[in-house]
Parts: structure tokens; C-alpha cells; sequence
């Protein structure tokens, strides 16, 4: 029972990635057959066909290809499978023209080569019938070819996007950048975990420079910040009543959640507060990482222990002031009230990275740097296919925790690419509740909304699906059954999303593990596969 | 990727500009976008910014934009001629006359993507 995940066909864990992929643990990666004739040109220029501006030889067991007028091409048409895919391997040599270029009908991008080189790509089939072409530009000039092969691949990488950097918290507890497209696997907390977060901007211009003061001494760059670089500020009090660190004028939303790192110096209690808004403050003890009192429009505080002696405090102020400046006041107590707080002079503690975003909860660090800088929208997609996805039966398993449960719907699927076929679960934004459901053919076979006890925390999930027994489970225990219903018709659903099939609702939060079983579970295996 | 910068003569205007690029409703009847372009309304911008005293008092007021502006990193993609040949994608029908084109990040940027290599 304990090697249950060696029975998924797809599982996905925090382990691997590339450039706009998740790689996925299960299946190892396959290649089918060659679907390519002749693509290694033993066999002269048959299985070619030119187009009217090519003409076709064989020089030295490579493709010649001679062109009239400004390009031109041979192709050859393959059979492949839709939504499956396709490995293109190939071997341009650039002969005397500026430009090769390798073309398919699929995704139907013009890959280009200016010297000599080689492919490899891939892409997934749109039609039963995909055209290959490999194109020679300039007029007179000719360019060779060699090699050319498409073979289908079974993997079950998810394909990622974010069309923006981001940071994370990398193993050794550090904050650091990600680049564009690149997934994160987030150590917040010490465990490492897929982090998928909604776009979000922090309204802070300077989030780590430029601050205003008052009775403090102000200075940047005194010591080692969360991101391991000496770039945090030290501040001073030189007045006891009133020392303050702020930002500049931000633009609040009714609703802000403000984010900062602070450690302790020689002080205790310092107080977050928005000076627009007499209910927007906390008091907190950044010595030990506790709350004192707070305002009646302050809610979902949190403070996380970054390590090195730095807690990210956050929360959200509610009704806040449109315009107005974010501050650090030094305290003495854990009840001051709203901008009454003082200290002896001589307190002192370090900041770093300001933030607040127009929304209910704290998201990643975004720095900025002389404006408003926004993170985009984490996305993962199109995992699987129907030869690792078995319709008539199966179970979708997953280890997650949502970000947060307010306004809108997060949802990881497996699906047909809409959501008439589909097998999900999705965070309502209803208080903890979750919402476990399976359409066949557009039609509801099983739909339970459940509240768990806490759906930011990580919770073990599964649904299973069967001819006339469709059930979920959570933690060890089923929370819902359903023993009558059809089940979908074989080779139905092919893809598995952390949306809901048509792109839409996007899931936001924490993963561990996604897994896809063949087969519906045991009793005795699901609650062995959901116990924490 | 393409990232526009805009200004609307008001918020109204904006908003029914963004629902044009398509809405539905969920099964609660709110409206989500259907599309997967990314919007940052960044509203009436600061274009002069305030002045403060060393506790934060406002001495002289930033001016603000009487337009309402937007950031959108568009979700497009360039495309290709039968010979091959680039096709730069354009601003979606209706946008690009609220186009701004500055000859920097201006009051907003997105996360290591710099505007001017990535605007049309």
C-alpha cells in the first residue's frame, strides 16, 4: 500500500522543470514509431513533394532543395492524432541562401535556422493530418536538408505560463527572482511546493528604497535581507514618541493587504498601520512572532518566520483610505492604538520589502522600483493524454492548499479541452468549501460542495469515477458518494489542467502532488492515499 | 507577448472596452473574463506627484490624470505568410486609438518585462 502513486499513470511533484514546462514524474517519457518517409533521403526524393518554386536533388545523402523566386519548400503530409504529441527532429544546412525554415500546419510557426543547425521542437496535433514543410529562401540559392523526423511522444509535462517574472522562496530560505515562464517550486514554510498565484500588483513605488521618516534614523543597506544581499534598512529612533518608517502616497483599494519583512534589533514591538484610516493597524512583537491588538478594520493577519531572525508580517486592511502612505511605527506595548506609540530612543530593527496589493491576501514578493509593478498569472495546462487517462474509470488525486477562499473559483480538472467531460474539484468563494464534480456529456453525474476544515492548509483530495459509483475523499475519509450515474465513453477525456478545461478558473494555491490512477481506487487505497 | 499602454476618457468607457474582449457568467452570475489577456487598471495615474512633510502631511497635492488608464499585457502572438515571412500582431480591433506610446516603463511596469521591448 505504501508504493500506492506507483500505480498512477500521471504524477506530477515538486521536482522538475523547463522553460514553460512542468515536468511531470510519471510516465517516464516514450517515442513512438518514425511517421516521417524518407526523411534520411536513402531513398532519393521520393515521398517529397516541391512546390512550384523547388526543385528537388539528392547531394551527399542530403536533401537538396533549389529554389526560383523568394522561397520554397517540398513537404510531406503525416498522419498524427489530435491533441497528441509530436517530437520534430532535423538537420538544416544553410548552403547559399540567408534563411531554412522548418514549418508544420499544426501550430503553423515558421522555425527559422541561418546557419547551419538543427531542430527540435514540438507540437501537438490539430488535425488528423499534418503537413511538414521545409522551406529554402532567396532566389537561385539552394540549402540542403537531412534527418527530418516526427515521432509521437507520451509524456504528461504540463505546459506553464507566466508572461512575467516572479519570486519564490528557494530551498535555502532565500527570496529570489524567477524569470518569465519559468514554474516555482516555493520552500515557504520549509516544504517545497508548486506555486501557482493570481496576477497581482504591489501599489508600493519604491518597495525597498526611498522611505520617508520621522524622528528615526533612516539607513539602507545595513544588513542581510531575506533575499541574502545586504540591501535592508536599519532604522533609529531618535525621538521616543512617534518614529515612524512610511512609504509614499499608494493608491489603497477599499480592500489592501499589505506585506512587509521586519526583524528584530533591540526592540519589540513596532506597529503596521495605514495613515489614511483610524481602523487600519496591528500591533506586533517581532521578537517572537505574535500579534498585539489591532484595528477593527485590520483581518487575516499572518507572520511567517523567513529565518535569520525575519518575519513576513501581512494583513489586510478593509474600508482603507484611497490615498494614503503605509507606516512602521516603533512601540513599547502590544495595545497602542492607532499612530500612539513611542519608544525609547536608541530602538532600532531592519525592513525590507514593502508591499501592498489591491486584493484580501498576501501574495509573493514583487519588487518595485520608482512605479507600480505587476506579477502575472501562473498557469498550468494540458497535461496527459487518453492513452494516460482511462474515461470509463479512474481517480484525480491531489495535495493542495488554496491560497484563499474569496471571489472567485480555482479549479484542477481532467478534462476534453471544455467542460461538458470533466472530472474536478474547485475552492469556492464561499468560506472552506470545496466543490467535487464530474459532467459526462454535459450532463451533472456528481456534484458535492463540502466545507473542509481549512482549505489553506494542505489537504489530500481524490475523486474517484465509475459506472454507477462516483465518490470523493478527503484526509482518510469519504465525504460524499454517489452510487448511480453513467461514466464517460472510452477516450474521452485526454488532458488534465490546473483550470477547468477552458482556461478559465485557474487554481491558485500550493501542490504537492496531482496524480491520475486508470483505475477506480479501493476503499482501502483511497483512504490510505488521503490520510495526512 | 504585447504590452499596451491606454487612456479612456473615463472608467466607463474602459470598462465596456475590457468586456468587450469577452465575458461570461459563472453559475453564480458573475461575470469572469473569458479571455486571457492581462488587465491592470491603474485608474486616474498620479502624473505629478505629491509633496510631504517629514510626517507624511500632504503639502502639495500630486495631479492626477483625468483619464483612466490601463496596462494590458496582451496574449498575442506574431503569425506568418505562406512564404514565411513575419506578420507583427496589431492591437485588438478598437484599441489602438486609446494607445499611449511612451519612450519609457511610465508609472507601471509588469515583473521583468520591459515595455518598450515588448510594446507594438
Amino acid at each position: 500500500m505504501s508504493n500506492l502513486l506507483e500505480k498512477a499513470s500521471i504524477l506530477t511533484t515538486p521536482t522538475a522543470y523547463d522553460d514553460g514546462k512542468i515536468l511531470s514524474v510519471k510516465p517516464i517519457q516514450t517515442f513512438g514509431s518514425e511517421l516521417v518517409t524518407n526523411g534520411d533521403f536513402t531513398d532519393g526524393v521520393n515521398d517529397w513533394t516541391p512546390n512550384a518554386n523547388a526543385t528537388l536533388t539528392v547531394d551527399s545523402g542530403r536533401l537538396k532543395v533549389t529554389i526560383s523566386g523568394g522561397s520554397g519548400y517540398p513537404y510531406q503530409s503525416i498522419t498524427t492524432e489530435v491533441g497528441k504529441l509530436y517530437k520534430v527532429t532535423a538537420d538544416g544546412f544553410i548552403g547559399t541562401s540567408s534563411k531554412l525554415a522548418l514549418y508544420n500546419s499544426a501550430d503553423a510557426q515558421f522555425r527559422n535556422l541561418y546557419a547551419d543547425g538543427n531542430f527540435d521542437f514540438t507540437f501537438t496535433a490539430t488535425s488528423t493530418i499534418t503537413q511538414l514543410r521545409i522551406y529554402v529562401y532567396d532566389d537561385g540559392a539552394y540549402g540542403l536538408w537531412d534527418n527530418v523526423s516526427v515521432k509521437k511522444v507520451t509524456e504528461a509535462d504540463f505546459d506553464f505560463t507566466r508572461n512575467s517574472s516572479a519570486t519564490r522562496v528557494n530551498s535555502q530560505g532565500l527570496v529570489e527572482d524567477v524569470g518569465n515562464n519559468l514554474p516555482r517550486i516555493d520552500y515557504t514554510g520549509g516544504v517545497g511546493h508548486w506555486l501557482f498565484e493570481p496576477q497581482s500588483t504591489n501599489l508600493v513605488y519604491n518597495s525597498n528604497s526611498g522611505f520617508g521618516s520621522a524622528n528615526m534614523n533612516l539607513v539602507y543597506n545595513d544588513a542581510i535581507s531575506p533575499d541574502g544581499t545586504q540591501n535592508a534598512y536599519k532604522s533609529t529612533t531618535t525621538t521616543a514618541s512617534g518614529a515612524l518608517v512610511r512609504t509614499f502616497g499608494i493608491a489603497f483599494a477599499a480592500t489592501s493587504t499589505f506585506s512587509v519583512f521586519l526583524k528584530y534589533g533591540n526592540n519589540q514591538w513596532y506597529q503596521i498601520m495605514s495613515a489614511g484610516k483610524i481602523g487600519n493597524f496591528v500591533n506586533v512583537d517581532i521578537q517572537n512572532g505574535v500579534f498585539g491588538t489591532n484595528g477593527a478594520d485590520t483581518e487575516n493577519l499572518s507572520i511567517k518566520d523567513f529565518g535569520n531572525g525575519w518575519y513576513r508580517v501581512s494583513g489586510t486592511f478593509i474600508n482603507a483610505a484611497a490615498t494614503s502612505t503605509l507606516r512602521i511605527y516603533t512601540g513599547s506595548s502590544s495595545n497602542h492604538s492607532w499612530a500612539a506609540t513611542s519608544a525609547p530612543i536608541g530602538s532600532y530593527n531592519y525592513g525590507y520589502g514593502f508591499q501592498v496589493e489591491a486584493s484580501s491576501f498576501a501574495t509573493s514578493y514583487i519588487p518595485t522600483n520608482g512605479s507600480t509593478v505587476t506579477r502575472l498569472q501562473d498557469a498550468a495546462f494540458g497535461a496527459g493524454s487518453s492513452d494516460l487517462i482511462n474515461s470509463t474509470e479512474g481517480v484525480l488525486y491531489a495535495e493542495i492548499a488554496y491560497l484563499s477562499d474569496t471571489g472567485t473559483f480555482r479549479t484542477i480538472s481532467i478534462n476534453d479541452g471544455s467542460n461538458d467531460n470533466i472530472v474536478a474539484f474547485e475552492n469556492r468563494p464561499v468560506s472552506n468549501q470545496i466543490k467535487a464534480f464530474i459532467n459526462v456529456s454535459g450532463v451533472s453525474v456528481m456534484s458535492s460542495t463540502q466545507s473542509l476544515t481549512n482549505v489553506k492548509q494542505f489537504n489530500k483530495i481524490a475523486i474517484k469515477w465509475k459506472q454507477d459509483d462516483f465518490a470523493w475523499w478527503v484526509n482518510g475519509v469519504q465525504i460524499y458518494e454517489d452510487l448511480s450515474g453513467s461514466t464517460f465513453g472510452s477516450g474521452v477525456l485526454n488532458k488534465l489542467n490546473f483550470n477547468n478545461g477552458l482556461q478559465n478558473f485557474p487554481f491558485e494555491g500550493k501542490t504537492k502532488a496531482v496524480a491520475v490512477f486508470k483505475e477506480a481506487l479501493t476503499d482501502t487505497e483511497l483512504t490510505c492515499l488521503t490520510t495526512i | 507577448m504585447y504590452i499596451g499602454k491606454y487612456q479612456f476618457k473615463d472608467q466607463k468607457t474602459a470598462e465596456a472596452k475590457i468586456k468587450g474582449l469577452g465575458v461570461a457568467k459563472d453559475e453564480d452570475g458573475n461575470e469572469y473574463a473569458t479571455h486571457n489577456h492581462s488587465i491592470v487598471k491603474l485608474g486616474n495615474i498620479v502624473l505629478e506627484r505629491g509633496e510631504y512633510d517629514d510626517e507624511g502631511n500632504e503639502t502639495k497635492a500630486p495631479v492626477l490624470s483625468s483619464k483612466y488608464h490601463l496596462d494590458v499585457a496582451w496574449r498575442l502572438e506574431d503569425t506568418y505568410s505562406e512564404e514565411g515571412e513575419l506578420i507583427k500582431a496589431d492591437h485588438p480591433y478598437g484599441w489602438k486609438s486609446a494607445n499611449v506610446d511612451l519612450d519609457s516603463n511610465g508609472v507601471h511596469s509588469f515583473l521583468g518585462v520591459d515595455y518598450l521591448k515588448h510594446k507594438f
